[in-house]
């Protein structure tokens, strides 16, 4: 092959790959597998007739080029279709067990708790005189933790990623600023990531994953 | 501007006509490249059709039930060192909406040949 017919077709390949990204597997397999059928085609045609392989690099490319319009239009098409198949697989799976939302009930209220326990201790470093304002601000910011598992954990369905790194970073934050109750605290927030993480799966996340059956 | 629902644009009827011409011809399915190579040959056109325009219009025709598809077996594929292709096929639809589109035109061309072309 060519250099140029190579470069041509490396360029074609390249931007089938860049405009099927992030599509679903299923639609971006297909069309990567039709393009590489097609261009594997017309380059067996064009070496068994002897034709120019600059004439072929040439035709791969304007081929390319006179069809990027379309394919962005196949691109948002093709994207709006699988968005809505999503949003259809999750209300799908909207109703959720009664397991589930009773970990989420139990997660909140314990994310409740580290916000009342830590509001608690801020309060009683201020008055307390003894106590350094500094214990205070840590108490403050570990309230500010203990709302953010609440919102993580609340969250985790619709932007998984998001939830689950808010409950991880508050959860971890809140064990490490109460260091003396880590025996507690560790399982804990192991156990409220691990609520987010199933809340998460429970709603088809990863993206392309099957939503577990509600119960 | 949106076309006319049920209305084929002309590279559909291209496809359609293509397809069937290769059925006559005893070849039932077709891929991209071969439909395409057929298209260019059929309106003596400089390039093959674009890789967009080709794949957009073969998935939106199959979507309208006027074509079907269906995946080659790799095995036959890669025996031969090549690819699997996406292999096509013309509906009973595609037949009846390329004989739909090309009604107006047939009674147009009787009436020019039994009248003679209108002139003004």
């Amino acid at each position: 092959m060519s250099a140029a017919l190579a470069v041509s077709v490396g360029m074609a390949r390249s931007w089938v790959a860049l405009y099927t990204l992030r599509l679903p597997l299923e639609v971006r397999e297909a069309r990567r597998s039709e393009i590489d059928s097609d261009l594997w085609e017309q380059q067996w045609l064009a070496a068994r007739r002897g034709d120019p392989a600059f004439g072929t690099a040439i035709e791969v490319l304007a081929r390319m080029l006179l069809g990027v319009f379309s394919d962005i239009t196949w691109r948002a098409q093709a994207g709006a279709s699988a968005r809505q198949d999503r949003r259809i697989k999750m209300n799908a799976s909207m109703n959720e067990s009664w397991y589930m939302r009773g970990l989420l009930a139990l997660g909140v209220v314990l994310a409740l708790l580290f916000v009342v326990f830590a509001i608690g201790g801020a309060v009683d470093a201020l008055i307390d005189s003894d106590t350094a304002d500094s214990e205070a601000a840590i108490a403050v910011v570990g309230a500010f933790a203990g709302l953010a598992v609440a919102a993580g954990l609340l969250a985790s369905r619709r932007t998984p990623v998001l939830g689950i790194c808010l409950v991880a970073a508050g959860a971890i934050f809140f064990a490490t600023i109460f260091y003396w109750m880590l025996i507690v605290g560790i399982p804990i927030a192991v156990a409220l990531i691990a609520i987010a993480f199933f809340r998460a799966r429970s709603g088809g996340w990863p993206r392309g994953a099957t939503p577990r059956p509600s119960g | 501007m949106r076309r006319k629902a049920g209305s084929l644009v002309p590279l559909e009827l291209s496809i359609l006509e293509a397809g069937i011409e290769l059925v006559v011809r005893g070849a039932p399915y077709f891929h991209g490249f071969l439909i395409a190579r057929e298209i260019k040959e059929r309106e003596d056109a400089r390039l093959l059709t674009a890789h967009g325009t080709l794949y957009k219009a073969l998935d939106r025709m199959q979507k309208a039930g006027l074509l079907e598809s269906e995946w080659e077996d790799p095995v036959a594929a890669a025996a031969e060192g090549r690819p699997r292709r996406r292999l096509y096929r013309v509906t009973a639809a595609g037949e009846a909406a390329l004989a739909t589109a090309r009604a107006p035109e047939r009674v147009g061309a009787t009436l020019t040949r039994e009248t003679g072309p209108v002139t003004s």
